[in-house]
């Protein structure tokens, strides 16, 4: 009797130890052998939210309810409180959205262990087509994402994006597996996605005038680190600081223009990856410079993302290299630098500093491919719930979903009459309308989800004036026209960007970082540069690239 | 044979119904895993899977050799892990005695929780907190300013990181490390320190001659534990500390792969490889170990 007793809670004992363990894999979905109990769990509840409207005919294409997830950068938290915006939007299309948290840091690295484990979201936040069109190719093959239908006259706005000029080189065998996030309606306004701001008034206390060159500019930047521009008796200042290292290449665009956008160019015959060409001789050299001057941030290399911004917020630093339309807004530079200036107006204080022509007498501006990052849509998903997506993108790209992300909800925050005139009822704190994104902090992501609508911010409507101020709006409709008149766009080759051949899909290069190595090295800046190409740059495949791509452009005549 | 086998599997057999846990969670999560290590002989099709994907033989290892990155990498990994052994495996010890020497129970538990506390902070955070006391603008910058001297960039200098891994390390780990020694002290039979008091023995020699001893065993085995772990060389702690600056000094095989893998993405054919191939010289590494703390008159592992 004694003995059956503890047998059986011996092996009810090792039971649990094991149901537990077991458990702990059943999440990786799949091979659902392991635990039955696990994978039910997993399952959508599709069956507990009821559809809204159960008596929809069967023409209706939002009769059945769908759960789509999304990935996002940050969407945890903007998704955490289930705002007005995301009810009517999952009200409206009969969708339960599940947000799918990614983070700037490290979106690659989860978007290729989901891929490898097969848990990529319904709807992917990725950029691939520009960044890594090996991966992009990859996906593709190996069919982890969805093509769009050929037939796209359903959504018309959908539609008009897969025409665009330079959306073509998205397609692969004439499908389209991504829809690409257009930053701006056309590559000239990517001027004013690069800026380098500048604090005029320590530029005016220690007497400097707009640098011509790099070494004036170099010569200004050491002053404001050597010279105590704040005139606090220490030497706690440095010259220049940037968001992220991307804003700070826009520096050498003088110097050496496709270094700015990371572009390919021709260079004796022959088409090169920019950090292959000459020209990065005197990029290396006056970066180190800078380094070695102090006039760069010696910290830049060990600060993560929008850290170093705080330096110049708190007039530790006389330059940030960021972009025009970061400006505004309640976290943007001029709210930031306010707040660590207290009655002080940023505008007294701080310009964007011009660059120089380069050597051949133009003055160049900032471009790039119209579009950054993609949304893809998951081989898994049916074509039920592509057809929902698509419905949901065309209706983010449509002017009711921009009349939205521009005013709120209508009869809620605005009013229209019938001229279609719009008044904005909602209230007012101080000066301004109250930021439509504390009532609804998912705004800023679902307007983002089809297009950065980066543009929306630079037109001149009363909306905007509302929400940016007047003087903002202002000071970045000057400097976009400021750089259309006066500056030429990089020279671009837009269409090897996205470009496949087999051995630049293997080419995987990360020239950043051995750019921030060469900088904090105490060795010739030039011979590393070289050696990096030649030894570990070639041994990764460069040349075999550079011959398919030379061969790919001379069949266009290029 | 057989059934004297079938006998002693019944005699026992609540202490095997225990053991099946830990038996099959070895298989799952430690055995049945290894499949994965196919992935070192084929081209790595996300769709198809490990096992459809095809065999490429031995490219994946050629194309390791041939990148100058990864024998950087390895050449870091065994330096780093040599000093490790050296500076941080005795650090443990030393402190498990300094402490086993506090008078007073309250003072000894207070030096170990202090000691103890820092492994409980994480990596992210480590950096953060170094960061501010070695940045530009950092504390160990504003007293060299203090005293004169220029603006030292510690963070960036490739000489320095490793002193600054083994150093934080130190900081972070020791007091954990130590609880196994001390834990090994508590054990000892108070007698024989009673006996070599009665034989005139000081502190110093009774720690000699009773303690270490005592706690002998345990650190050869300890040793041969971490020689085994030695090609692993902490990806968490270098993942946070390191920048591009002192990848020449400070990138390990780990934090190589993981660069590789995911950030460009150059595949996890090649990545496999490279984990394999760490895997086989741990275990090579262990056996070594092994085999001379045994020849020294130790107790080994197996």
């Amino acid at each position: 009797m004694r003995k059956t007793k503890l047998l059986g809670s011996a092996s009810l004992l090792s039971v649990l130890i094991l149901s537990s363990v077991l458990s702990g894999c059943g999440s990786n979905s799949g091979d659902g052998s392991a635990s039955s109990s696990a994978s039910a769990s997993s399952s959508p509840s599709a069956s507990g939210s009821a559809p809204a409207s159960a008596s929809a005919s069967a023409d209706n294409p939002y009769a059945e309810h769908l759960d789509i997830s999304l990935s996002w950068w940050g969407i945890g938290v903007a998704f955490e409180k289930h705002d007005e915006l995301i009810q009517k939007l999952e009200k409206d299309f009969n969708v339960t959205l599940k947000p799918v948290d990614i983070g700037w840091d490290n979106y690659k690295e989860k978007n290729q262990v989901w891929a490898a484990a097969g848990q990529l979201p319904d709807i992917i936040s990725n950029s691939l087509v520009n960044d890594s069109p090996a991966t992009y190719n990859d996906w593709v093959k190996q069919g982890l994402i969805h093509a769009l239908p050929d037939d796209l006259s359903a959504y018309p706005n959908v539609e008009k994006l897969a025409k665009a000029e330079d959306v073509q080189g998205v397609y692969r065998d004439g499908k389209l597996y991504a829809i690409p996030r257009m930053t701006y309606p056309n590559t000239d306004m990517w001027a004013v996605d690069r800026a380098i701001y500048v604090r005029k008034d320590w530029m005016d206390k220690l007497g400097i005038k707009d640098p011509t060159n790099f070494q004036e500019f170099d010569a200004m930047l050491k002053a404001f680190a050597n010279q105590d521009p704040d005139g606090n008796g220490k030497k706690d200042t440095t010259g220049i600081v940037m968001n992220t290292l991307g804003y700070f290449k826009s520096v050498f665009m003088p110097t050496f223009p496709q270094f700015d956008n990371s572009g390919w160019l021709k260079e004796d015959g022959k088409w090169i990856p920019y950090y292959a060409s000459k020209q990065m001789d005197q990029v290396v050299t006056q970066a180190r410079q800078l380094y070695q001057d102090g006039a760069l941030d010696p910290d830049f290399a060990v600060e993560k993302a929008g850290e170093a911004n705080q330096k110049f917020y708190q007039n530790q630093a006389g330059a940030l290299a960021f972009n025009v339309g970061s400006i505004s807004g309640p976290t943007g530079i001029k709210a930031e630098w306010e707040k660590n200036n207290p009655g002080q107006n940023f505008f007294d204080h701080v310009k964007i500093l011009h660059l120089w022509p380069s050597t051949d007498g133009t003055l160049y501006r900032h471009t790039s491919i119209s579009f950054w990052s993609e949304s893809m849509i998951n081989a898994d998903v049916d074509d039920k719930k592509l057809d929902r997506i698509l419905r949901i993108y065309d209706w983010l790209l449509s002017p009711e979903g921009k009349e939205m992300f521009d005013y709120g909800i209508e009869g809620k925050d605005y009013t229209k009459d019938a001229s279609g005139k719009i008044t904005i009822t909602r209230p007012k704190d101080g000066d301004n309308y109250i930021d439509l994104k504390k009532e609804y902090p998912s705004i800023e992501i679902i307007s983002q989800l089809a297009a950065w609508r980066d543009s929306s911010h630079f037109e001149d409507t009363d909306a905007n004036r509302a929400v940016q101020g007047a003087d903002v709006l202002k000071f970045q409709l000057d400097e976009l026209n400021w750089q259309l008149d006066n500056a030429k766009a990089i020279p671009t080759a837009f269409d090897i960007s996205t470009m496949s051949t087999p051995a630049k899909d293997k080419l995987t290069i990360n020239a950043d970082d051995d750019f921030t190595k060469v900088i904090l090295s105490k060795q010739d800046p030039v011979a590393m540069w070289h050696d990096i190409v030649k030894g570990y740059y070639d041994s990764k495949g460069l040349q075999a690239a550079v011959d398919e791509v030379t061969a790919n452009e001379a069949q266009q005549g290029k | 044979m057989e059934k004297s086998w079938g006998k002693e599997l019944y005699k026992y057999r609540y202490l095997y119904i225990l053991l099946l846990p830990t038996v099959l969670f070895y298989v799952l999560f430690q055995y049945l895993p290894m499949y994965g290590v196919l992935l070192a002989f084929k081209e790595f099709h996300i769709k198809e899977g490990i096992l459809r994907s095809p065999w490429v033989g031995w490219d994946n290892f050629a194309v390791l050799l041939k990148q100058s990155e990864f024998w950087q990498a390895f050449r870091n990994t065994v330096v780093i892990s040599l000093g490790r052994i050296v500076f941080e495996f005795p650090a443990a010890i030393v402190l498990a005695l300094l402490i086993n020497e506090v008078a007073g129970r309250k003072a000894k538990r207070f030096y170990q929780t202090v000691f103890t506390f820092p492994h409980f902070i994480s990596w992210v955070i480590i950096s953060g907190i170094l960061f501010n006391f070695l940045g530009s603008d950092g504390v160990l910058n504003q007293i060299l300013a203090a005293f004169g001297a220029g603006k030292e960039a510690f963070l960036t200098n490739p000489g320095l990181f490793k002193a600054i891994v083994f150093l934080s390390n130190i900081w972070k780990e020791v007091g954990w490390s130590a609880i196994i020694y001390l834990a090994a002290i508590a054990g000892i039979n108070p007698e024989l320190y009673e006996a070599a008091y009665m034989d005139g023995a000081n502190r110093f020699q009774q720690l000699l001659a009773v303690t270490w001893p005592s706690i002998r065993g345990t650190a050869a085995i300890l040793l041969i534990l971490a020689v085994g772990n030695a090609m692993n060389g902490n990806f968490d702690q270098i993942f946070n500390l390191y920048n591009p600056g002192v990848y020449s000094t400070g990138d390990i095989i780990d934090t190589y792969v993981y660069r590789s893998a995911f950030a460009d993405g150059s595949g996890f054919g090649v990545s496999t490889a490279i984990g394999l191939f760490k895997a086989a010289l741990n275990f090579a590494l262990l056996y070594t170990a092994n085999f001379a703390v045994k020849r020294l008159g130790g107790e080994g592992l197996v």
